[in-house]
């Protein structure tokens, strides 16, 4: 592709030197921000081909470039709707190309306005 | 705007290439399926960003690599994908039409056991829908079916 820089290593002038694998394989390779109200929609992504609407707080997201394996990583974030009492998100469904999450607040599944996440890993 | 060249480029290169690139495609389709007797319906949403590539051609690969990989990862003993080339090396999909991308992503995202078979049985368990027909609220979401005024 034009405009490719080809380096193992990055070097600072003062901070030092980093291998560009921790670049490569330490980057995000997938995130979402799903409006989980209403008729659901993704608010933006990338990596992510669509996302079900799976039940009450349900939403499972799937990505367009496979996860070499299940053993990847994701993090998530969600703005309380009714209160923060007993408010988590939990993973659920996981594969090299789905991985779900689902919202509670009360201690029960909650819809929420807002549910961002992003997963590291190696694409396969 | 032209696609590059991308043949052998990987897949998230090309994806980061359209982030930039192409301007993203709120469809709204949405496409309702019931895959278990015991869950509710479920409500496939296509991705803006997906969309706009699927729209642009020449970025996703074909459908069939899915398959593969989906095949693959059913083995027994599964633990890494050493087929992951065929994303990348596979002649990319030409630009789609807004319905054939919903029918491309129902092929890569619904379950094959509703997609193959959506109308045998008393009714139907797959549906191609506008997002303003489905409930604008989220009463008794958990008890969503499709209805026989969404299947008609």
């Amino acid at each position: 592709m034009a405009g490719t820089i080809a380096a193992d290593t990055l070097t600072h002038s003062t901070a030092g030197s980093i291998a560009t694998n921790y670049v490569v394989e330490g980057s995000v390779k997938s995130w979402a921000i799903l409006n989980g109200t209403g008729t659901i929609s993704l608010d933006d992504s990338l990596n992510v081909a669509s996302v079900a609407d799976s039940g009450t707080g349900d939403y499972d997201f799937t990505h367009s470039s496979a996860f070499s394996s299940s053993n990847y990583c994701t993090t998530t974030a969600k703005n309380n709707t009714s209160s923060n009492q007993g408010a988590n998100l939990t993973l659920t469904n996981r594969s090299t190309t789905v991985r779900g999450v689902k919202s509670y607040e009360n201690n029960s599944a909650t819809d929420c306005s807002q549910v961002c996440f992003q997963t590291s890993g190696d694409l396969a | 705007m032209q696609t590059p060249d991308f043949k052998g480029t990987h897949l998230f290169d090309r994806l980061c290439w359209a982030k930039e690139n192409l301007e993203p495609v709120q469809s709204d389709y949405r496409v309702v399926y019931e895959d278990s007797i015991d869950e509710c319906a479920k409500i496939l949403v296509p991705d803006l960003n997906w969309m706009a590539c699927a729209m642009q051609g020449g970025i996703l690969p074909p459908v069939w690599v899915y398959h593969e990989l989906a095949k693959d990862e059913a083995q027994p003993g599964f633990t890494k994908h050493t087929r992951g080339h065929l994303l990348h090396e596979t002649e990319p999909m030409p630009a789609m039409t807004e319905e054939e991308a919903i029918e491309y992503l129902i092929q890569k995202d619904v379950p094959q056991a509703v997609w193959q078979n959506w109308d045998e049985g008393n009714r139907p368990k797959m549906v191609i829908c506008r997002k303003q027909q489905l409930p604008q609220t989220r009463e008794w979401r958990n008890a969503w079916r499709i209805s026989d005024e969404l299947a008609a």
